[in-house]
């Protein structure tokens, strides 16, 4: 058999795969190796992947990721800190047609946010949250999260996460697993593994 | 046909107001005196008569992120509270006022500030009409004087929501939300289908079809020279409601000497202060500001060219009296009188206070 040239590599018949449509052509302004930009293909891929396109609501967050809208080629809203699911439960209870979700930091829906998280799980909401947890305030520039790890250092903790006055890292997945209405919790690493790239 | 009338609280008027005008959505959540909006919108199940979602959300922070949600998805969607309930919804209403989306909003309002009384007040008043919330952005603010108007202004309200893409504000107080009256109830109207809903609202997030390109509700543009131009924007339009929106009733002013300024329950004992004064032979006459944003400054100062002075009836320590003044400018003395912390005036201290004005004191 001959080997395979670089042009018929990159027939239409070979390709295994190729930039998802429901993502758009802007130049994103996530910082080298940041995993916003592998989690937003994901959610490009499946929106494209159910053909739910024309029917999918997202709801960006505060913090880094509040400019998703630039990137998805989906209608969109933009929430205050934290709110993003008493929004999408609204979104959903007058479109209960349409495909709701949020794309939530840390720190946005563990600390300013949890009471919106919890309450919008424990109703049921029909939506989809999608949590980015990086156990840091990346936007404002490095402050200790509620999901930050005991004795790690960040710029509102310089002498490490101290548990006795800052608390644990607050397991919030682990809570709402426990509410009865919460249908499912699945859990995914997206991460950029440096070493591989040497 | 026959008007069907009813005998409603305030309260129960405003919710029986939004099924019949076909609104959406209500999202809301307890609190005194203002309960018996959801109360109400529960008993009557409107998912049932219309198909409008109701719904008890964890705080007042989310009921009003909720009606941001619905407002974005181009719905007649509303939220009511009373005065501590209302200061955690200034974050949602910036937000609203800064993404221009249509909503209405309710607040009954009680003595403050902190925690205060559960007693009627006007003193939201500044909250309410110079922006509340962070950022240059206005409510406009309807000020019903009785049940029938909470009733109306239910569909005035909504109407100018959605022509002006600005929330809008019913500011009631604890006495009107509360008190019952006859109210002349309109027809049913059908909710907006979707369709039409999307060739209302082309701007709203209903899912993006191939025939347009996505639509994003942000109040975010982190380009200040963008930025400033939308501030620029919004004070255009606030120009405009100002020019067309104006509402305002003058009552005994065209033979007056002096006349109260006073909104809602203030002005209703007003009418009786001025019958008990025109009984004793004083010319006296009421401008009552219909809409306080935009505030009828024209009106009042056009009175300011013949009349001998304005007095101010607010529950309140004087806050209202400041746009009075600014609208005067000087040309006539403006004075406030006013009961606070849940008091309510009555007509013969507003006699007295009316008189004492006149002597000049």
């Amino acid at each position: 058999m001959a080997e395979l040239t670089i042009n018929d590599i990159i027939k239409e018949e070979n390709l295994v795969y190729k930039k998802t449509k429901v993502m758009t052509d802007n130049v994103m302004h996530y910082c080298p190796g940041c995993g916003h930009g592998t989690t937003h293909r994901l959610v490009a891929e499946v929106i494209e992947e159910l053909g739910i396109q024309d029917k999918t609501i997202g709801v960006t967050p505060v913090g880094c990721s509040v400019l998703m809208y630039n990137y998805l080629d989906i209608d969109m809203q933009e929430a205050a800190h934290g709110r993003a699911p008493a929004i999408a439960t609204a979104i959903k209870r007058v479109m209960p047609d349409k495909f709701v979700f949020t794309y939530q930091g840390d720190g946005d829906l563990a600390a300013i946010g949890t009471a919106e998280t919890i309450h919008s799980c424990n109703r049921g909401e029909n939506i989809t949250i999608i949590f980015v947890n990086n156990g840091i305030y990346g936007m404002t520039g490095g402050q200790m999260a509620p999901t930050t790890l005991a004795g790690m250092k960040a710029v509102t903790c310089p002498r490490g996460r101290d548990v006795n006055t800052m608390g644990y890292p607050l397991h919030i997945t682990e809570l709402i697993a426990q509410l009865p209405n919460v249908l499912s919790k699945t859990r995914r690493t997206a991460r950029v593994d440096f070493r591989s790239l040497k | 046909m026959e008007k069907e009338l009813k005998l409603m609280k305030g309260n129960e008027a405003i919710a029986e107001a939004a099924i019949r005008y076909g609104a959406d959505a209500y999202f809301g959540y307890p609190i005194t005196p203002q309960s018996e909006v959801i109360e109400y919108f529960m008993e009557q199940n409107p998912i049932e008569r219309t198909g409008m979602v109701v719904l008890q959300a964890e705080s007042e922070v989310a009921a009003i992120n909720m009606v941001y949600g619905a407002a974005a998805c181009g719905m007649a969607a509303m939220t009511s509270s009373s005065s501590p309930g209302f200061s955690l919804k200034q974050e949602g209403l910036s937000y609203i006022a800064g993404a221009e989306l249509p909503c209405l909003v309710l607040n009954v309002v009680r003595g403050g500030p902190g925690l205060g009384t559960i007693q009627p007040s006007q003193s939201d008043y500044f909250q309410s009409t110079k922006g509340g919330g962070h950022g240059d952005y206005r409510l406009i603010v309807l000020a019903p004087a009785s049940v029938q108007e909470m009733y109306d202004f239910v569909q005035i309200g909504f109407d100018l929501a959605f022509k002006y893409r600005n929330p809008v504000l019913i500011l009631s107080d604890g006495i009107i939300g509360q008190m019952m009256e006859k109210v002349e109830i309109g027809p049913q109207r059908k909710r907006r289908t979707m369709d039409e809903v999307i060739k209302q609202c082309p701007w709203a997030t209903t899912g993006k079809t191939a025939n347009r390109e996505r639509n994003i509700i942000t109040s975010l543009d982190l380009v200040a020279s963008r930025q400033e131009e939308f501030n620029r924007k919004l004070v255009k339009k606030y120009d405009t409601i100002r020019e067309k929106e104006v509402r305002c009733e003058c009552i005994n002013c065209d033979d007056a000497d002096y006349v109260f300024v006073a909104y809602g329950t203030s002005s209703r004992l007003c009418m009786k202060a001025i019958d008990l004064l025109r009984k004793e032979g004083y010319k006296v006459g009421l401008v009552r500001p219909i809409t306080l944003f935009p505030y009828p400054s024209k009106i009042i100062a056009g009175l300011a060219e013949r009349v001998k002075g304005f007095l101010t009836i607010e529950m309140s320590t004087g806050q209202m009296v400041e746009d009075v003044m600014l609208a005067v400018n000087g040309k006539r003395p403006v004075k406030h009188y006013g009961r606070v912390g849940g008091v309510v005036p009555t007509p013969e201290e507003i006699v007295d206070a009316m008189k004492n004005f006149m002597k000049g004191e």
